[in-house]
């Protein structure tokens, strides 16, 4: 049986100080719906992925909370795996229809996190971690993810040119998606001389605070503006860094990937651009390297040659990534697939990657004890 | 995160100031815990209890500037990823020893107040590492 995302929709990213949780959840579910021509009372099942509502929006129960809001009665569920909650939902309403729902499922991702200081929001961001292991001592996600750059630069030679080549070329791309969080390129001076965060990296590595939502439709008949969303793998590993057999690599993204192009019958060399989860310069480091696209340890030098640009080889996170386009962590999993429908119905405008078929994305909970990897081609 | 309540302090009290974690029962597993947990992730069997020696020798380091809530005074701090004589890892901060710490340092076990929370409830402590100095 094969799925097809049917309809997107996704807010702006950014600070959006008039708009609450249910707001964003709303617009972007609204969005889906109409583009996808469905009414509320023809969905199947509605799949809410969020990591923090309870934490910095004071609201859980998001599943019947959202559906209700939206008139619909059908089941409805929240889905929560850190920042792999949106691409953890996409993935069980998936597996709904699979299981034989004959009706289209409804995925929202959405997260409301600048309510607060950044110091709360840090704090929140650490239930993702091991609590007892990591959490307690403060042990923060740059520091945890400032740590895989050192054992990757220590391994493989990576500089801090290379991770620097990341931000720049992430922020370029954002300048053509008018939903990105941020308009503004960077040099790889200002990279480098941005204040630090947890060395290696300083603020123009990380990904910044948002709110935004997005949402998707899926069915098991396709629409003729449909994409067939051909395959997701979901790769776990321990929570806590310290217990992990590698720190060069995120073995979880490697286990979805392998699961993913299985499923969906392609090879890393037939993907012509992806979305990837780069909540920090050397994540999208890892991330091309976990997912096949450059040999382990070539991510750093790659990236700065230019194989991951607009036009080079495998176009990598063209709408700005979580670097610049932004990071709403329960929106982004699904976030990335709309960006990716788009490219592939060639509505992507100005970003548009001319003859795309085949794309994937990698979407990453924590320091990577989740992983999902979904692959999309045109129909 | 929030400041640890009472009960968590007093469970986890023995790991954060005592390194005690486990090894496995198996003979032929020799996988570590740290903290303790009752059953080894690497074969299923139960962990013993052991109380680890505070020495090991780093891996990485880094300084962490944005902290969480209640680590705002201490901050900035370093975190490292620790390789203990005996076998296994941790992650824990390391103090009196500046930021610049190369990889393979050996470092020591010397317990620090980890935070101070000023609300009368009661001071967290926990193992701390320092580079070794003597030899």
């Amino acid at each position: 049986m094969k799925t097809y995302i049917t309809g997107i929709g996704t807010t702006s990213v950014g600070e959006h100080w008039d708009k609450s949780l249910r707001d964003l959840a709303l617009e972007a579910a609204h969005q889906a719906l109409t583009d996808a021509k469905r009414s509320p009372d023809e969905i199947g099942g509605v799949w809410v992925g969020s990591m923090l509502s309870g934490e910095l929006s004071g609201q859980s129960h998001l599943g019947a909370q959202i559906a209700g809001l939206l008139g619909i009665v059908a089941p409805s569920v929240r889905v929560e795996g850190a920042c792999a909650s949106g691409g953890l939902a996409v993935a069980q309403a998936r597996n709904a229809l699979l299981a034989g729902e004959s009706k289209p499922v409804l995925v929202i991702g959405v997260e409301k996190m600048t309510d607060h200081t950044a110091t709360e929001v840090t704090g929140a961001l650490m239930q993702a971690a091991d609590h007892e292991a990591e959490g307690v001592f403060g042990v923060t996600f740059p520091a945890l993810y400032a740590l895989l750059a050192k054992a990757h630069m220590e391994a493989f030679g990576t500089t801090r040119a290379h991770l620097s080549a990341v931000s720049v070329k992430n922020h370029a791309n954002a300048m053509h998606n008018p939903k990105a969080q941020f308009h503004k390129e960077v040099s790889q001076e200002q990279v480098e001389l941005a204040p630090r965060i947890a060395d290696p990296l300083t603020l123009l590595d990380c990904s910044p605070i948002s709110d935004g939502a997005a949402a998707l439709v899926l069915e098991v008949e396709p629409t003729d503006r449909s994409v067939e969303l051909a395959g997701i793998g979901i790769g776990t590993d321990t929570v806590d860094l310290a217990s992990r057999a590698s720190l060069v690599e995120l073995a979880a993204t490697r286990r979805a990937a392998e699961r993913a192009y299985r499923v969906a019958d392609v090879t890393p060399q037939e993907i012509d651009l992806a979305e990837v989860h780069d909540c920090f310069t050397i994540a999208e480091v890892l991330a091309i390297e976990d997912l096949g696209f450059v040999e382990k340890g070539e991510g750093g030098r790659a990236t700065a040659r230019g194989v991951t640009a607009r036009e080079g080889r495998i176009p990598v996170n063209v709408s700005g990534g979580l670097k610049a386009s932004g990071h709403p962590v329960g929106a982004t999993g699904v976030k990335q697939l709309c960006e990716l429908t788009l490219q592939l119905r060639g509505e992507a405008e100005a970003r548009q990657v001319q003859g795309a078929e085949v794309a994937l994305a990698q979407n990453v909970g924590g320091s990577g004890g989740t992983a999902v990897v979904s692959i999309l081609k045109r129909i | 995160m929030t400041f640890v309540p009472a009960p968590e302090l007093a469970r986890s009290h023995g790991h954060h100031v005592r390194l005690e974690g486990g090894f496995c029962s198996s003979s032929g597993c020799g996988a570590t815990t740290l903290p303790y947990k009752n059953i080894c992730s690497a074969c299923g069997c139960k962990m013993n209890p052991h109380v680890f020696e505070p020495r090991g020798t780093v891996l990485y380091t880094t300084t962490v500037v944005t902290p969480p809530p209640g680590f705002e005074e201490r901050t900035p701090y370093v975190i490292g990823l620790i390789e203990l004589e005996e076998g296994g890892r941790l992650l824990a901060h390391i103090v009196d020893s500046g930021t610049e710490i190369e990889s393979g340092v050996r470092v020591e076990g010397v317990v620090r107040r980890l935070y101070d929370r000023n609300d009368g409830g009661p001071l967290h402590y926990a193992m701390a590492f320092r580079v070794t100095t003597r030899s």
